[in-house]
């Protein structure tokens, strides 16, 4: 036997009896035996039998006197109350031994024979006007879980509730505080499932309300999806709502479905706990008054009897919250927002002297008080985007200036180089036309040459290297900006525009850097070259020994060392961009050639004299 | 309607100076003798014992009193040990069921039960009789009166055997047997089986009264599980059967291993649980799975949980029961109380 044939057996059995189903464990059926077919009443036993752990309560009881009974997981007999009625003078006579011996002849081995001898009996009882009823308690959480565990099995839990008819369910929830109910029936880690042995009026959403006995037809694809959204909007109850010491949180989107279905007002204290649970900061309970509170300061925490409250209200009002509820139910996970709403909730109720029970009331001007509250917060935004704005004009600018001056202090010092040099060659034209003396020429020039690769060429490249940095600078202090603002607001900002500028100036100020750096180049090569043309005129116009050997000398050294010596140290020169060593070791082997020659007749005496 | 056919009744005699006690007959009342005035009044006597013997509650886990045993195989395969005797028990059973040699065959069996170990002295009455059209074999024992075997009972005063004289044979049923056991719900004789009373043999159910008739022993499920816990508590180290309780109620079933040495399961057993001064029986299964019955605790206090759809707050008994309370509706609940 199945779990779901046991549940038919026992719908079978109800027709003819009532339905006792208040509580959340337990439900009972009481029938008249006699009223019941043999088979149905045999098939009970059978159903009995089959699972006695779905059982907390089977009895026989003739008139007042109990026959027999569940006991543990056994049925006893009740040896006092079949005394009894062996000592009452039935009409027509009853042989009570015979069924009393009859049952111990049978049972636990011959179920079916044992009812069927039972049935007799009570009917024979019932034959000598002796009523005989059948009372049997079942297990619901136990039967739920059986007839859901065969069927589903899901990532997550399921919390299988069984009821007789979705009529008793809401009576149960009517009949007990919406926080119990809360805790009970919606669990946070557990998804409720409510299953109904009659009318049934399968649905899925929010939450599943099916027929007990076609487990197998629950869509597993919408029940999924069902519990993702229960799960996400507990959580998000849970989130946003301070639910003080043992308070369950609940989400309105849960309770909303049970409250629809439901006619009578039965849900309606706990729709309301879980819509005013929402809309508050936090909800505290007092015994049987709930306590909601929208805001701080000003201080709004009105403390309710919900029953009392609902009654008052009707589906009306709570109609009413539940339309104020779904007009900020899009904004509902932004904390910004719900402070909105709680201070219109607190403007329009609070310092009234119905306070928060004339809220249906209200319901149009709290609505209206949240649009202007978010109006003024919108404004509020515009002026700080407005600062964003400044802000950005200002960094622009900054970049710019820093740029051009960079750049500009660039330009100007290749200008002085340019200008120098153009001094240098005016000093040699007059050293040449003032005392026509041209032997200073060489060791002069050498001298400016010296001065100018040596210390003025590496200021130079100081600058550029400045200007690539402030480059750097520029564009990381840009990145910087641009996240603060995006922050703020990335929709109202057109950032393509910004970008497109600030590239425009780091490009320029590239494109400087540039030119300059190859001028600082053409520059150095041309130095070398007018080096090279001194070295030789040094060394073929004047014989050894002369000043301008001693210049040539001392040039060759200061090159070598600018060349070869380690670019961190005081004087090397090679890391620069615009050195080349491969330049300067020509130069230098010119340098060496020309001081040489002017001993080439020395050596070529001094071999012809050997 | 019982109908008592024939009777004889033997008076065994026992102790410690009877070097071989034999029984001695007190008399045979057979059919003719059952008309006259003191037959009438010994045919009620002994169908009124009859009937009490038939309304017992045989093999009911409630009642320890009266079971139903079935023949050993020696029963039916082996003679006797007597002298002269080449009859097995079921043979003797079926002379006194078909009444044809009453007497011999009582003899034999009453030798057969002072034979048995600590038997004790007694008046057995032997009698063929009718129920449920059909004929069964009863051996009735009733307290002994020491020199009842003096009574003569073919003496023409036979009366006042068992009327004036009547604790001679007392209408108080010690210890019954009914041959064969019969079905009454399925109408079915069982050859095989017999049913015995014992009176007070709830916790004394003795050896001796089925194994003259070379029966089987019939524990029950209580006795069983005694054993199996016992066996199982001198396995263990420590006295008791499990070291802890989750060891109870996780472990598997409770087995005896019986003479035959196949495991028996004995869950149906009942244990006695003694909490706040009171003793109530729950059975294993019942006390391990059930949700009904719970052991629970909480620090240092012990609870055990019973749960019921409807429980009755009684005084008086019968129909003279009267209820305490009406309406139970507004009991504590439970978690308030915890």
């Amino acid at each position: 036997m199945t779990p779901r044939e046991f549940i038919q057996r026992i719908v079978a059995v109800s027709s003819t009896g009532s339905v006792n189903d208040e509580a959340l464990s337990n439900l009972s059926i009481n029938t008249e035996a006699s009223s019941l077919p043999e088979d149905t009443f045999k098939n009970l036993f059978e159903a009995w039998d089959s699972f006695p752990a779905y059982f907390s309560g089977f009895r026989l009881i003739a008139d007042d006197q109990r026959l027999f009974e569940l006991s543990g997981r056994e049925l006893s007999v009740n040896d006092e109350g079949i005394e009894a009625l062996a000592d009452r003078d039935l009409d027509p006579a009853v042989d009570v031994d015979y069924y009393r011996d009859g049952f111990d002849r049978y049972y636990p081995d011959e179920i079916r024979n044992a009812a069927g001898l039972i049935y007799e009996f009570a009917s024979k009882l019932n034959d000598a006007s002796t009523r005989v009823t059948i009372e049997i308690g079942l297990q619901k959480g136990t039967i739920a879980s059986d007839l859901l565990g065969d069927e589903l099995t899901f990532d997550f839990d399921l919390n299988p509730l069984l009821w007789w008819t979705p009529s008793d369910f809401f009576e149960w929830i009517g009949s007990h505080s919406p926080h119990e109910v809360a805790a009970e029936l919606f669990e946070y880690e557990s998804f409720p499932v409510f299953l109904f042995l009659q009318n049934a009026p399968d649905e899925i959403f929010p939450v599943p309300m099916w027929t007990a006995s076609s487990v197998e037809t629950l869509p597993k694809e919408e029940v999924e999806e069902a519990a993702d959204q229960y799960f996400d909007s507990m959580s998000a109850s849970r989130k946003f709502t301070h639910w003080r010491g043992d308070l369950s949180p609940i989400h309105p989107s849960v309770v909303e479905g049970l409250w629809e279905t439901c006619d009578s007002e039965q849900v309606s204290p706990l729709y309301a706990y879980s819509l005013l649970g929402v809309l508050s900061a936090a909800v505290d309970r007092d015994g049987q008054t709930m306590q909601f509170q929208f805001s701080s300061e000003p201080e709004f925490n009105p403390r309710i009897d919900l029953s009392e409250q609902c009654a008052e209200w009707g589906r009306n009002g709570i109609c009413a919250i539940s339309d104020l509820h779904q007009s900020f139910e899009a904004e509902e996970k932004k904390d910004a927002f719900r402070d909105l709403w709680q201070l219109a909730i607190t403007e329009h109720c609070r310092g009234t002297e119905r306070g928060i029970e004339m809220l249906p009331e209200v319901i149009e001007d709290v609505k209206s008080s949240y649009q202007d509250l978010q109006v003024s917060a919108v404004e509020e935004n515009f002026e700080a985007l407005s600062d964003v704005l400044e802000d950005t004009q200002t960094l622009m600018a900054g970049l710019t200036e820093r740029l051009s001056s960079a750049a500009n202090e660039t330009s100007q010092d290749i200008q002085r180089l340019t200008f120098t040099l153009l001094g240098a060659i005016v000093a040699n034209i007059f050293l040449v036309l003032r005392w026509s003396d041209r032997d200073l020429v060489p060791p002069f020039s050498i001298f400016v040459l010296i001065v100018i690769v040596g210390f003025y060429l590496p200021l130079i490249q100081g600058r550029i290297e400045d200007l690539n940095d402030t480059i750097t600078e520029v564009k990381n202090d840009y990145e910087f900006y641009e996240k603060h603002i995006r922050r703020f607001n990335k929709d109202l900002f057109r950032f393509g525009d910004l970008e497109e500028r600030k590239s425009a100036y780091v490009g320029l100020a590239e494109t400087q850097r540039q030119r300059a750096q190859t001028q600082l180049r053409r520059v150095f090569y041309a130095l070398l070259t007018v080096w090279c043309g001194l070295a030789i005129w040094s060394g073929f116009a004047f014989s050894f020994g002369q000043p301008q050997s001693l210049a040539l000398a001392v040039s060759g050294v200061v090159l070598a060392i600018l060349s070869f010596a380690p670019t961190n140290g005081p004087f090397g020169h090679s890391g620069y961009e615009y050195f080349s060593r491969a330049a300067a070791i020509v130069t230098l082997v010119i340098i060496g050639l020309s001081f040489v020659y002017p001993l080439l007749p020395l050596f070529i005496g001094m071999i012809l004299n050997f | 309607m019982v109908d008592v056919e024939s009777v004889a009744v033997f008076s065994c005699e026992m102790g410690e100076e009877i070097e071989n006690p034999t029984p001695d007959l007190v008399g045979t009342l057979d059919g003719d003798d059952l008309v006259t005035d003191a037959g009438a009044e010994a045919e009620r006597i002994v169908a009124s014992m009859l009937r009490d013997t038939l309304g017992r509650r045989y093999n009911s886990d409630d009642t320890k009193n009266a079971r139903n045993h079935i023949f050993t195989d020696a029963a039916r395969s082996a003679s006797v040990n007597l002298e002269g005797e080449g009859r097995t028990t079921v043979e003797l059973l079926e002379k006194v069921r078909d009444g044809s040699d009453i007497e011999s065959a009582g003899e034999s069996l009453s030798q057969l039960y002072l034979n048995e170990a600590r038997s004790v002295s007694d008046l057995l009455i032997y009698t063929q009789f009718s129920e449920y059209d059909e004929t069964f074999a009863a051996i009735l024992k009733t307290p002994y009166l020491e020199g009842a075997h003096e009574i003569d009972l073919d003496h023409e005063d036979t009366e006042a055997v068992f009327t004036e004289n009547e604790r001679v044979i007392q209408e108080e049923t010690d210890k019954s047997v009914v041959y064969p056991k019969y079905d009454k719900f399925e109408e079915v004789i069982d050859e095989d089986s017999a049913q015995l009373y014992q009176e007070g043999g709830a916790q004394h159910y003795a050896k001796y009264w089925y194994g003259f008739l070379n029966l089987k022993a019939a524990p029950h499920p209580d006795e069983l599980v005694e054993s199996a816990i016992k066996q199982r508590a001198s396995e263990s180290e420590t006295s008791a059967a499990f070291s802890t309780y989750q060891d109870f109620t996780d472990g598997g079933p409770i087995t005896l291993d019986d003479e035959d040495g196949t495991e028996v399961n004995v869950d149906q057993g009942d244990v006695s649980v003694r909490i706040a001064g009171k003793s109530i029986r729950v059975s294993i299964s019942e006390l391990r799975d059930s949700d009904n019955v719970q052991l629970a605790r909480d620090g240092d206090q012990f609870y055990l949980l019973l749960s019921d759809l409807q429980p009755e707050l009684t005084v008086g008994s019968g129909n003279g029961k009267r209820s305490l309370v009406d309406d139970l509706s507004n009991v504590p609940d439970i978690r308030d109380l915890f």
